[in-house]
């Protein structure tokens, strides 16, 4: 009895373990493309940023996603200040997120372009929201291009827009991503 | 007990699996990217009451200024109630446009109200403070030349000497952002007045400002600066009282609260000094504050896209 519980552990484990180590593989991008667009009939406001981050489990299907606030760039200065200032607070909440998990059954072996949905929770502003979002996904020669876009209320995140300017800032902006994963090779 | 056992094992080793999974974002963390950014907005506006900013106008946008200095809040300096303390005498105005040509480059004209002085103004950034604070300090150059159009009265006609009515100005702002709500800057300056009346005078005056920036609300926030002048001549200047008695030296001290409203940037403030532009204000003495001899001041800047 006692032996076969001895055996049965080390062998789940022994499992485990080389399910995590050569099985699951982890892919990661660490230069994807976000932007996002607000459009109001005073002015239209985009910003995007070149260092959008991204990490993906394909044993389990999960993906995570990171972006610092700061490295979004805009067309104007000012509007980069009050960005980063008045509306997002990135110096208080310096990244925002995504955790989540792809529903869909894939087979990462194979080439071709899916359709595909995520559902997770976006934490934006400190505030974590669950999104269930549609996207694309691109597999060819062992790489992933997952790309989508995304609608986020401000006001789901709690981010304040002032008054005077509220006729120039949309209440749902619009969230654009794109990036290409390579398998992960551990730093030693 | 084999079942429980079996199901134990199971869910041990699904810990196990699950912590390793939540370990993602960790990954991902340690493997960013981080770039340094620029330091943006360590102040929010050019000039903070007397002293120059690091900050210069961005690319392609106007910022038009305007900047007013009442007279004195207290009786002693011909204030008070009567003068609805200082709000009914204005000691100077100063109109001003500043044009950024690129983000580091910016020039600038001004007229203001005392010795209807015209200037004409250039300012660049040297360099940028960096989030890894690699770059530890923001360095920003200032350089104004000043040309007074008074109608010569005296009689003899000094003005009619044009490069008489000239005065130089620099100044160098280095700046610290410390927290997103605190920035401080350090500014030596230098004047060159081409005359001076008095041949005890000098033509150069030194003197170092130092300012600082707390904010206090998303847009609202305390600023407040002082200046110490170098120049022995100036130092033994006099503030003239009411009553006419002369009140010794004193540097010019200011402190106000900016709020910033999308595009636009308001200060109030109270200052000791009457005077607006940088060769004026170091050439003379400023007032007492503890007799009075503060003003109420407020400025405007809006900044235009072009």
């Amino acid at each position: 009895m006692k032996k076969i519980t001895c055996i049965l552990t080390t062998a789940i484990l022994l499992i485990n373990n080389y399910a995590f180590s050569q099985v699951a593989k982890v892919y990661i991008c660490l230069n994807g493309t976000i932007s996002f667009f607000s459009e109001t009939p005073v002015e239209n406001i985009d910003a995007t940023s070149l260092t959008l981050n991204c990490i993906l489990n394909t044993s389990t299907n999960e993906i995570n996603y990171l972006v610092d606030i700061a490295s979004f760039k805009f067309k104007k200065p000012l509007m980069q200040e009050h960005f980063n200032e008045k509306y997002m607070e990135s110096d208080k909440y310096p990244r925002a997120t995504f955790k989540g998990k792809i529903n869909e059954q894939i087979d990462w072996s194979k080439d071709g372009v899916y359709p595909i949905t995520a559902t997770g929770n976006l934490n934006i502003h400190n505030v974590e929201k669950p999104y269930t979002e549609k996207g694309t996904l691109t597999i060819k020669d062992g790489q992933f291009t997952f790309e989508g876009s995304f609608n986020v209320k401000t006001a789901d995140h709690d981010i304040e827009v002032p008054t005077i300017v509220i006729t120039n800032i949309a209440e749902v902006i619009n969230v654009k991503h794109k990036c290409t994963l390579v398998p992960y090779i551990p730093k030693k | 007990m084999k079942k429980l056992l079996l199901t134990s094992v199971i869910v041990f080793a699904a810990i196990i699996n699950s912590s390793a999974q939540d370990d993602l974002m960790k990954v991902l963390k340690e493997n960013q990217t981080v770039k340094p950014e620029k330091v943006i907005a360590t102040f929010k506006t050019t000039k903070l009451i007397n002293i120059q900013t690091n900050e210069t106008v961005h690319k392609r946008v106007l910022d038009f200024r305007i900047a007013h200095r009442f007279g004195s809040v207290g009786s002693q300096y011909n204030g008070g109630f009567h003068n609805f303390y200082g709000l009914y005498s204005i000691n100077d105005v100063r109109f001003a446009f500043e044009y950024g040509i690129t983000d580091k480059l910016a020039i600038g004209v001004s007229r203001s109200k005392v010795n209807e002085n015209f200037e004409g103004l250039i300012k660049y950034r040297i360099m940028q403070q960096t989030s890894d604070n690699k770059i530890p300090v923001s360095l920003t150059v200032f350089g104004n030349t000043a040309v007074s159009a008074v109608k010569d009265i005296s009689e003899s006609k000094v003005y009619d000497v044009f490069a008489r009515r000239i005065a130089y100005s620099t100044q160098l702002s280095i700046a610290h952002k410390f927290t997103s709500s605190f920035s401080l800057t350090l500014n030596p300056m230098y004047v060159h007045r081409n005359y001076v009346s008095n041949p005890e005078d000098f033509n150069d005056g030194f003197a170092l400002g130092a300012g600082f920036r707390f904010k206090f609300t998303r847009s609202m926030s305390i600023v407040g600066d002082y200046i110490y002048n170098f120049n022995s001549f100036t130092r033994k200047q006099t503030s003239t009282l009411t009553n006419g008695n002369a009140e010794s030296y004193w540097d010019p001290i200011g402190l106000g609260i900016e709020i910033e409203t999308g595009g636009h940037v308001f200060t109030i403030m109270f200052s000791n000094t009457t005077y607006l532009l940088e060769s004026e204000m170091l050439s003379h003495a400023s007032e007492n504050p503890a007799k009075g001899g503060i003003k109420f001041s407020f400025n405007i800047s809006r900044n235009f896209s072009m």
